[in-house]
């Protein structure tokens, strides 16, 4: 027999304590005693806020964990497939029941908790004898007071200017951030700083709020926050290591492991730019997203300014008549060409990149020049070469896409 | 434990609701409103403009309403520290109002009006309610206020101070202050 709960009591209680800004252990406690159904509310970095069980050691071994240990581990977060059910959890956007996997014993009602429409945490109700309808909707009720009590908290943060700057949304707008806020940023996040911009085509935000987390919890000097609850934006400051290795294995290490694809900006010294490296690691990334794991803005600077001229301009019009012909002859012919344009001109050097003999590499220029009239000897002649080449290249890179 | 009417239910549920995705007293007062069929009024000279009313209901005399807001509010002003709900019958309609504290500080005057053969706990519990979510919007707000420090100090011998806070706030006029309590009426009219 199920028993159904009386959700206009829970309603009322609940009321009452948001009335007397309980925290969310006190309202826990106070549900448990009318309703004994066991409650587990943890936030997106699966670490513990608020529980109530009946008994310790608790039966289900998951929550359990949270409860001695404050967390769930990363052993036990990756072994039991914690971050598909919060997928699940935040693509359903409210409460469901979930009674498979690790929870096909213990059946519970578990639903995302959001704040301002961010992802914010993941709140479960143990069902036992409740009717599972009834569990949904208390569960629902459960997490609408936790975001009433959390919007109240942030509210009082925010109101606090020493912390407001620690939202770092507010200085990724486009509005430039009046001298207050640059200058509070700048003393609590020292410059120079490092943008960073992370994404998983399949808009996983439950893995994007817990590779916020494993990121900013790894290293002091990184803050983050999740946009569109497709990506996630990093701030490294004090990024005194960015020619160094650290942040690119980090980075490249997370990025393996969770499925993820990012770029970086390059170095910049002040909040006011946030916005602008901001747009530059969103456009590496849609330009190099697909190469590498993690890509540089820096080292894609000239496919971002080739895509960009592609969409304004057809390849045919950016591209000369001379290196047409020359894309009409024997391929050799422009791979010559080419490595003699990257070489700055210098035959041994050409040579010895195409394992080629010097002589060969002049009888070709010197062809390229009378076939072609291509004279690849002025070095902005070969400059152009070479941007005209990376063009087609995009081009072919576009088609592709 | 207390049985819940469906009107509580009902009420408990959009304050909830409300509270959930709060944006001003205005929107709060006229989803109570609709689900209640109620006139409300929340009169804030705590100073933290939540004053508002509802849709003026058609059936309902204005005139008539401010003459009898006017009488309710000079009872209740007439003792502050007697908490409890005032009401009169006006027209046929039930007129009842309370005094909403703030930490023993009068902030606030809730006002329902309600046809009398509407249920006239439902117009108590409204009230209830009203006074609840005023303590919890100004909770809300930092206790750092600087009128919630002044009005403790002087409101208790003299209410000079809150109706001068009032009249600058919201540059509302008043013709005079008389040596009796009754002034704080002018500041409703």
């Amino acid at each position: 027999m199920l028993r159904h709960l009386d959700i206009d009591l829970l309603r009322s209680v609940i009321l009452n304590l948001i009335f007397e800004h309980a925290t969310v252990e006190d309202m826990f406690k106070k549900v448990f005693d009318l309703f004994e159904l066991p409650l587990n509310y943890f936030d997106t970095s699966f670490k513990l806020v608020a529980n109530a069980l009946p008994c310790r050691p608790f039966y289900f071994d998951a929550w359990e964990s949270f409860a001695s240990n404050g967390y769930a581990s990363q052993e036990e977060i990756d072994n039991g497939n914690y971050l598909e059910y919060q997928e699940k959890m935040s693509s359903l956007g409210r409460s469901a029941i979930f009674d498979t996997g690790n929870c096909a014993v213990y059946h519970q009602a578990c639903g995302p908790v959001k704040l301002n429409g961010s992802l914010i945490g993941y709140m479960g109700t143990m069902i036992l004898d409740a009717d599972p309808d009834d569990a949904i909707e208390f569960n629902d009720i459960m997490i609408s007071a936790i975001e009433t009590l959390a919007r109240n908290e942030h509210e009082s943060r925010l109101a606090d200017t020493s912390s407001m700057v620690l939202d770092i949304s507010h200085f990724i707008q486009p509005n430039e951030p009046s001298p207050l806020e640059a200058d509070a940023f700048k003393t609590q996040y020292s410059a120079p700083y490092v943008f960073v911009v992370l994404t998983a085509y399949n808009a996983s935000l439950a893995t994007l709020k817990y590779v916020q987390d494993l990121i900013c919890r790894s290293s002091f000097s990184m803050i983050g926050t999740t946009w569109q609850d497709s990506y996630l934006y990093i701030i490294k400051y004090n990024c005194t290591d960015r020619g160094g290795k650290e942040l690119d294995t980090l980075l490249n290490d997370v990025a393996e492991k969770y499925n993820l694809y990012g770029a970086v900006s390059d170095m910049f010294f002040s909040s006011s730019q946030i916005n602008a490296h901001c747009m530059h690691s969103m456009e590496a990334l849609a330009v190099g997203g697909l190469r590498k794991r993690i890509v540089g803005f820096a080292d894609l600077y000239m496919d971002i300014i080739c895509m960009r001229t592609l969409e304004q301009h057809e390849v045919k019009s950016c591209v000369q008549p001379e290196v047409i012909k020359l894309l009409s002859l024997d391929p050799f012919y422009c791979e010559t060409a080419k490595a003699y344009a990257e070489s700055g001109g210098r035959i041994s050097e050409t040579a010895a990149k195409l394992n080629i003999h010097k002589n060969t590499v002049l009888n070709r220029i010197g062809k390229i020049n009378e076939t072609c009239q291509l004279d690849l000897t002025d070095k902005l002649v070969a400059m152009s070469f070479l941007q005209q080449l990376m063009l087609i290249e995009a081009s072919k890179h576009l088609e592709v896409k | 434990m207390k049985m819940i009417t469906q009107f509580q239910a009902g009420l408990n549920s959009i304050l909830l609701e409300e509270l959930r995705s709060y944006e001003n007293a205005k929107k709060v007062i006229t989803r109570m409103s609709i689900f209640s069929g109620m006139f409300i009024e929340l009169l804030d000279f705590g100073g933290y403009g939540l004053s508002c009313c509802s849709e003026f209901p058609a059936q309902f005399d204005e005139s008539c309403y401010r003459a009898a807001r006017k009488l309710v509010i000079q009872q209740l002003f007439s003792n502050i520290y007697d908490r409890s709900q005032k009401s009169r019958t006006v027209n046929g309609q039930l007129f009842a109002a309370k005094l909403i504290f703030r930490d023993s500080v009068p902030v606030a005057v809730g006002i329902v009006v309600c046809p009398l053969k509407q249920n006239a706990d439902d117009a108590s519990e409204l009230l209830i309610q009203l006074g609840n979510f005023c303590r919890y919007i100004y909770t809300g707000y930092s206790t750092e206020n600087p009128l919630m420090h002044i009005f403790p100090m002087f409101c208790r011998t003299c209410f000079l101070i809150p109706l001068l806070i009032y009249r600058l706030s919201l540059r509302h006029c008043c013709r005079h202050i008389s040596s009796d309590h009754h002034w704080l009426l002018h500041i409703f009219r």
